[in-house]
């Protein structure tokens, strides 16, 4: 249950109005006939009056709910006030039901918004209150009636004193009363042509909504021609007015089921995890707008592309397409968008419904593209290291083993008939060994360091410095053992950024490391004053992506900072939190 | 091309005429090196060239032919399978210079593409086996008759280090797999039948048996017996 979180005022209004023409109707000589309208037009003030709470509850934001409270208002003025026998109570009663008569054109002009939309609108509803005003008014100061016929009150030639009149002028007055049907007719053809119109452009959801209120609009219309006309059937158009209400409500009702099933199917589509492809086609069914567009924002190329990743042009403000945004990336820009009718933008919750639903469908798959890439990037990189190991094993100890085996089968036929050369070439056999064994012991390191896996960073990263080729400058705090994970990612990045620096910093430059605690983060950096990285984009290219990998893996970051000719700055950091090692014993 | 004869227990015999000769293709200085001094202990042999890449071989053999290529498979520059293409380019211009090709990892895929046009001339031996001179002078020399030569270590791993015996296989003898080996291995039934010391028509008869058993047919011509064979036993080594 919706809370009712409404000023109470409006409330009020129709109440005091039906207390008060059930206490004049109680003073009146009762006719069946007049009791039959007054009861129609309780049940339309009802009507109108529930829709208005019912409009003001759900839609508190639109301005509808007050159209329609001032429209009860108008409404129960006329029952109430039109049967008492007061000249200034019965004349504003009927003044009232000609209001109500302009305030349900105004009505249905902004339905469902309450908001007139286009300066057509509101031009006719302008030139209908003008009419109202410069030639139904004037003719009350010419004629001693009232010229409308009052459902309520026939009056038959009894009604109070018109407190309008000024002078008898019965030309002029029926001049006038000639010019204003006319007028009338043709605002009110031009309001129903209107409602057509917007019928004709509307979005489903619009048309489902808008299909009774013209209904009823019209046949309101024909119904108060057929009164002036036959002045007959009076209690046709007081009818009408109640069923105007009962149209707006049911209107409101058709909306809101549309909504509930487009967004079940479309949820129901969406918990399939459609792939982009499918999602646009999903989306267009729902909203029953086959013309609607999801685009993506590629920011390699600066452009939105559609699922099948061919560019995608966003209309123009103006157009009849509009864009909504449904997804913002990390920094709050957009990355996606429903490219869609306008009309569907004459519920723009809906629209935000959709756009909710579908975020969530897009978040996965941009969590998904991510995971994937990343996946395939890991997948990679641990490719490549084992090629490479691969690769140094063949071409290092692999090879160096088999020319020793050759070496030895040399040797053993040459033990017979020249021992000499057999001896020479025996004692070259150790260096061999050596030589192979030292390959081996530098491949391991490679993988992994054991001064690093036995005492930690420190003493791994000054062994590290000490066997750079460059000169390096040592600034290393001792630090706790941290995680085997954490300690090589700091390892492999202090590597790979000294190994740069030696390559690219020059001969003469300034190389430092350095490792520290800072808080709860373990703080590393790599810093030469050579030239920099400039723009040469190969300049480690492969190296820091890797780096960069290696510290996000561990949840830690890195920035490499190159200034031209101010050298480069690799620095790191990684929490120390979750990642100290358990100390033995 | 008739296969010349010769002693397997000792092919350090003096040379008939002039040495074989022979060029080293191999992208490590330490084999290139260890081959030389290796083979400088078979008279009957002359190493001529010595190259670290496929290319630079193939311009000096358009000039002076060897008699044989030994060729490491894996060569710059991308270190995959410009061996077996330099021996695919060696087949096409120079068809009548043998080839054998070393492999540091021993495949049955690479030895089938080795004898893929024809195996006379063609030869595939194990790096793990470079260092037995016997067999690698006996590998050159068989190569240089035109006779096929494919590492019997290969042949056997093939046959031993199988994941999951295949049911053809089983249905052979012990005796009818050593002669498969050797089938595999290039070899005739002429000198099967020396290797095992029985009659040829015995070997013959061993054969038609072998190939009836698998499936595949038995070609007189040696290349062709020795491809489908070795086909055969990569089938289960497929990754």
């Amino acid at each position: 249950m919706t809370v009712l979180r409404v000023a109470w005022s409006p409330l009020w209004l129709p109440g005091i109005a039906l207390a008060t023409a059930t206490l004049l109707f109680a003073t009146e000589v009762p006719s069946p006939a007049r009791w039959i309208n007054a009861g129609l037009a309780a049940v339309g003030v009802l009507l109108t009056w529930m829709v208005a709470i019912a409009v003001r509850t759900r839609y508190p934001q639109r301005p509808m709910a007050t159209l329609l409270f001032m429209l009860t208002a108008l409404l129960a003025i006329h029952p109430a006030l039109g049967g008492s026998s007061n000249p200034y109570l019965f004349t504003l009663a009927r003044v009232a039901r000609m209001a109500s008569e302009l305030m349900l054109v105004w009505v249905m002009l902004a339905f469902p918004s309450g908001r007139l939309g286009t300066r057509l609108d509101r031009g006719l509803l302008g030139v209908m209150a003008a009419c109202v005003l410069l030639l139904w008014l004037p003719i009350n100061f010419f004629t001693p009636l009232i010229p409308i016929g009052g459902p309520v009150l026939a009056c038959d030639g009894e009604c109070p004193r018109n407190v309008l009149f000024v002078s008898d002028r019965p030309e002029l007055a029926s001049a006038l009363v000639v010019a204003f049907r006319a007028a009338a007719v043709l605002l009110l053809l031009g309001a129903v042509a209107r409602l057509v119109q917007r019928l004709r452009l509307a979005s489903p959801l619009m048309r489902r909504m808008l299909a009774p209120v013209l209904i009823v609009f019209v046949l309101r219309m024909l119904s108060l021609a057929i009164v002036v006309a036959t002045v007959r059937l009076s209690w046709l158009p007081v009818l009408l007015t109640a069923a105007v209400p009962a149209a707006i409500g049911w209107g409101l009702l058709a909306g809101r089921l549309w909504i509930a099933r487009t967004l079940q199917e479309l949820v129901s589509g969406l918990r399939s995890t459609p792939s982009r492809e499918t999602l646009q086609p999903l989306t267009a069914r729902a909203l029953g707008d086959p013309t609607l567009q999801v685009g993506y924002w590629r920011p390699e190329t600066s452009c939105w592309v559609d699922g099948h990743g061919r560019e995608l042009r966003l209309p123009e403000a103006g157009n009849t397409r509009r864009a909504t945004q449904m997804i913002t990336g990390q920094r709050g820009e957009a990355a996606a968008v429903l490219i869609h009718d306008a009309a569907l933008l004459e519920v723009p919750s809906l629209v935000e419904s959709v756009a909710a639903s579908m975020r969530v469908a897009l978040t996965s798959h941009q969590f998904e593209a991510a995971l994937r890439s990343t996946r395939r990037e890991a997948a990679q990189a641990a490719a490549t290291e084992r090629e490479r190991l691969e690769r140094d094993l063949h071409d290092g100890a692999q090879q160096r083993l088999l020319a020793l085996r050759m070496k030895l089968t040399v040797v053993q036929r040459l033990l017979d008939s020249d021992p000499t050369r057999g001896a020479q070439l025996l004692s070259e056999t150790g260096p061999d060994i050596d030589a192979a064994l030292h390959e081996l012991r530098e491949l391991a390191h490679g993988i992994a360091p054991g001064l690093l896996l036995q005492e930690g960073l420190a003493p791994a990263l000054a062994q590290l410095a000490h066997r750079s080729s460059r000169p390096v400058i040592v600034n290393i705090e001792p630090v706790q053992r941290l995680d085997g994970a954490v300690e090589q990612a700091v390892y492999y990045c202090c590597a790979e950024a000294l190994q740069n620096a030696a390559k690219h910093a020059g001969d003469r430059a300034r190389i430092e490391l350095t490792l520290r605690v800072h808080g709860q983060e373990l703080v590393f950096s790599v810093s030469d004053d050579g030239p920099g990285l400039g723009q040469d984009p190969a300049a480690g290219g492969h190296g820091l992506f890797n780096m960069r990998r290696r510290m996000a893996d561990v949840g830690g970051s890195l920035v490499i900072e190159s200034r031209r000719g101010g050298g480069v700055l690799v620095e790191g950091a990684v929490s120390l939190g979750s990642s100290t090692r358990e100390s033995p014993g | 091309m008739k296969p010349k004869t010769l002693d397997p227990k000792n092919p350090t015999v003096a040379p008939r005429g002039s040495p074989l000769r022979v060029m080293i293709v191999d992208d490590s200085y330490l084999i290139r090196e260890g081959l030389t001094q290796l083979l400088a202990l078979a008279p009957q042999l002359a190493v001529v060239g010595r190259f670290d890449e496929a290319q630079a071989m193939l311009e000096r053999v358009a000039n002076d032919p060897p008699d044989v290529v030994v060729l490491d498979i894996r060569l710059p520059p991308s270190f995959t399978d410009e061996g077996l293409r330099a021996a695919e380019v060696l087949r096409a211009r120079h068809p009548d210079v043998g080839v054998v090709v070393l492999s540091q990892h021993g495949s049955a895929h690479s030895a089938a593409r080795v004898l893929a046009g024809g195996s006379l001339g063609r030869g595939y031996l194990l790096k793990d086996r470079i260092h037995d001179l016997d067999h690698l002078v006996s590998t050159i020399e068989g190569v240089a008759a035109g006779e096929c030569r494919i590492d019997p270590q290969l042949v056997d791993g093939l046959l031993v280090h199988r994941a999951r015996p295949r049911a053809p296989l089983e249905a052979l003898t012990p005796r009818q797999r050593e002669i498969l080996a050797v089938v595999a291995a290039g070899r005739s039934n002429l000198a099967i039948a020396r290797h095992f010391g029985v009659t040829q028509r015995a070997v013959e008869k061993h054969v038609n048996e072998i190939f009836g058993r698998l499936g595949i047919a038995n070609d007189e011509s040696i290349s062709r017996r020795v491809h489908a064979t070795l086909l055969f036993l990569a089938e289960d080594d497929a990754p």
